[in-house]
């Protein structure tokens, strides 16, 4: 999956978790180093204290010194413990005494003048101190387990706690950033039941004032100014057709009395037939339109009674071979009997109607029209295909829009004022169905209708409860 | 025929003045609601022809007025939106029919002449014109003494138009009744049912009995 398409909350889960691993790791870092350090100074504090006691006790160079005596050994070297070595150059360099562990080994050379440094004896890292007072040389050598040890339990520590602490801010992380996320998510659900159909719905405004609730209330401002130019359109369109209604009457009466007068010349019939014609034209643009702006505001008026599409379908289909004869079209149909929707039956027939009538329309001479209703998944499939000059993939994408007529529609004489698709479109939604383009191959246009199967359904006449739930 | 017209709009008002007068009947306009209410109380019309949207009282309580007080006067309704609600609503209410804005004049007349022919009680299970009958028992139709066969809408179509001889009724009137198709459906279906019709029932006959009328619709009469 894609990084870039993975929810916001993983992704600051995500981001904090690694952001913590990184200050986990660094302060570990720093914290063992910081403990390495302070031990080996205390090492040395602890070396240096050796030699301040041992030329504390030595007497001056001129005086000589029994080295082989224990009481001598013992004056030196008080607290003389076995967690460090020790050995003494006289001025001319040679060995008077040394650890009885250190065996005749001698000390390992210190690089350079520093007065502590590193070295390796039998195969250990020590920490190697030189001194020089009275004549006489003092080297301290101190093993580096103890300061290795507290490290490395430091960092067996760590290698079980880093992790556990990383998963916990994970798992805090993640709970934190979804609560913090969802009132986005309810942003979103709540947003898309916005739909022009529900443009009154507004989004919850959080009752605290952080970022969530001043989105919120930002977005229901734009919907209120959405909303409020919507309603003018929709009004406008509303409101011009349904003004129209009068003077539109008024000439269709005007014409008909015209048509009636006795004396007409064959030339002013024509001319009245015509514009009773075209009058006729717009009556049935301004029912459309006042339809469609109907739809818009969400208040097409659906009638819901079980109605037989099936039956309804075998009816138009009647009509439509007699209309398709004189073309010598065939129809082709597949209907299912009793099939139950719930619906306005006027409604159902004007889109199965216009359906069917494109099909005859932009048909060819000999085509064929197909019908097919069947069950799909719980939903009605009604299918009407034609032969006939195909719809280009530049004329679907745009055949629901409103006074849409594709290019082969356009001056073909074929009539229609592009509206009756996008009729449909409403019809099929405000029965909770839809309407698309199914196939557009060059010789056979599809349009593919589905609806709810209606709940009382015949199909199932066993079962009692639903005359119940009414 | 005294006809009462409630229509606030006056040019629709004035338009269904002189279609119906050309028709032959006495036309009475009123623009409101309480004045139409008290003269339909008051004085017996053959018919009314009611807006739903009128100043005052509106069309649909008028109505119901009316039919509580068990005046059965037929009533055309019109209604500006043809909204489903409205027109269910009035119908419900009594109305005996109703017709969308912007209607057609002869529209107005062919129903208020159903209307009133409906009121005068007159029921027929047979119809004849000249040589044609049909029997709407039987379902029989004869053109003299030779059997015409039709199919359910040629005769639903045959049976509308004989109903009234000589009544010229429109493409729309014969959509909505005989198909129940209340859109235009962009077609001329009516022509070719008319013309199949015609081949059954006038093909071959000396006297035609359906005629076209000029652009507006069809008629089926005996004589000329």
């Amino acid at each position: 999956m894609n990084p870039r398409a993975w929810p916001l909350r993983w992704k600051l889960t995500l981001w904090t978790a690694a952001l913590v691993g990184v200050v986990l790791t660094l302060v570990g870092i720093g914290a063992a180093w910081h403990l390495y350090r302070e031990g080996v100074d205390e090492l040395d504090r602890e070396m240096t204290r050796v030699a301040r006691e041992f030329y504390g006790a030595l007497p001056h160079s001129s005086e000589p010194v029994n080295w082989r005596s224990p009481e001598v050994i013992s004056r030196l070297f008080p607290n003389a413990r076995s967690t460090y070595l020790v050995e003494v150059l006289g001025p001319e360099g040679r060995v008077l005494y040394h650890s009885p562990s250190l065996h005749d080994e001698g000390l390992p050379r210190m690089h350079g003048p520093k007065e502590f440094g590193y070295a390796t004896m039998r195969g250990k890292r020590m920490r190697i101190a030189a001194f020089e007072d009275k004549g006489y040389s003092l080297r301290v050598l101190a093993g580096m387990h103890s300061v290795e040890e507290v490290r490395s339990d430091l960092l067996r520590c760590y290698l079980v706690a880093a992790p556990v602490a990383l998963a916990l801010v994970f798992v805090g992380g993640w709970w934190i950033a979804r609560r913090s996320f969802a009132p986005v998510d309810q942003l979103i659900a709540a947003a898309e039941r916005i739909t022009a159909q529900r443009l009154d719905h507004r989004l919850p405004v959080p009752p605290t004032s952080d970022e969530i609730s001043r989105l919120s209330g930002g977005l229901n401002r734009m919907m209120d100014r959405l909303e409020l130019s919507f309603r003018h359109a929709t009004r406008f369109t509303a409101d011009a057709s349904h003004e129209l209604k009068t003077p539109l009457t008024v000439i269709r009466g005007q014409l008909e009395a015209a048509l009636r007068e006795e004396d007409l010349t064959p030339v002013q019939e024509r001319r009245l037939l015509e514009l009773l014609e075209e009058t006729e034209q717009l009556t049935h643009i301004v029912e459309k339109l006042l339809l469609l702006s109907r739809a818009d505001a969400g208040r097409l008026q659906v009638e819901m009674k079980p109605v037989d599409l099936g039956a309804l379908l075998a009816e138009l289909q009647e009509d439509v071979e007699i209309l398709a004869a004189p073309q010598e079209i065939t129809i082709e149909a597949d209907l299912a009997t009793h099939a139950q929707v719930l619906g306005d039956e006027q409604f159902l027939r004007r889109l199965s109607f216009n359906l069917l009538e494109n099909a005859l329309k932009y048909n060819e001479v000999g085509g064929r029209i197909g019908i097919t209703l069947k069950a799909e998944s719980g939903r009605w499939v009604l299918s009407v295909g034609n032969t006939g000059p195909g719809i280009t993939p530049e004329e679907g994408a745009h055949l629901f829009d409103r006074f849409y007529r594709g290019d082969s529609a356009r001056g073909s004489g074929r009539g229609g004022h592009g509206l009756g698709l996008s009729i449909c479109r409403e019809i099929a939604r405000a029965h909770g169905g839809e309407i698309a383009l199914s196939r557009a191959t060059p010789d056979w246009t599809e349009f593919r209708v589905t609806l709810p199967i209606g709940t009382e359904a015949v199909a199932t006449p066993t079962a009692p409860a639903a005359a119940v739930a009414v | 025929m005294r006809i009462l017209v409630v229509e606030d709009e006056k040019k629709i008002a004035g338009l269904l003045r002189q279609g119906l007068r050309e028709q032959g009947f006495t036309v009475e306009v009123l623009d409101n609601g309480n004045d139409a209410l008290a003269r339909a109380l008051a004085d017996p019309f053959d018919a009314i022809v009611l807006d739903i949207m009128l100043p005052g009282r509106d069309g649909l309580s008028l109505l119901k007025i009316l039919r509580e007080r068990h005046i059965a006067t037929p009533v055309l309704l019109l209604t500006a939106r043809g909204e489903v609600s409205e027109r269910v609503e009035g119908l419900n209410l009594g109305a005996d029919d109703y017709l969308a804005k912007p209607f057609s004049m002869d529209e107005v007349v062919a129903r208020l002449r159903a209307l009133l022919r409906r009121a005068t009680g007159e029921k027929l299970s047979f119809y004849k014109i000249a040589d044609l009958t049909i029997n709407l028992l039987t379902r029989e139709v004869m053109r003299a003494a030779r059997k015409i066969e039709l199919t359910a809408r040629e005769f639903a179509l045959i049976e509308y138009l004989m109903r009234t001889p000589g009544q010229v009724f429109t493409r729309t009137q014969i959509q909505e009744r005989v198909w129940d198709y209340h859109f235009d459906p962009g077609t001329n279906l009516v022509d070719v049912y008319i013309q199949r019709l015609r081949r059954k029932i006038d093909d071959g006959e000396t006297l035609k009995l359906i005629h076209t009328v000029r652009g507006v619709g069809y008629c089926v009469k005996g004589e000329e």
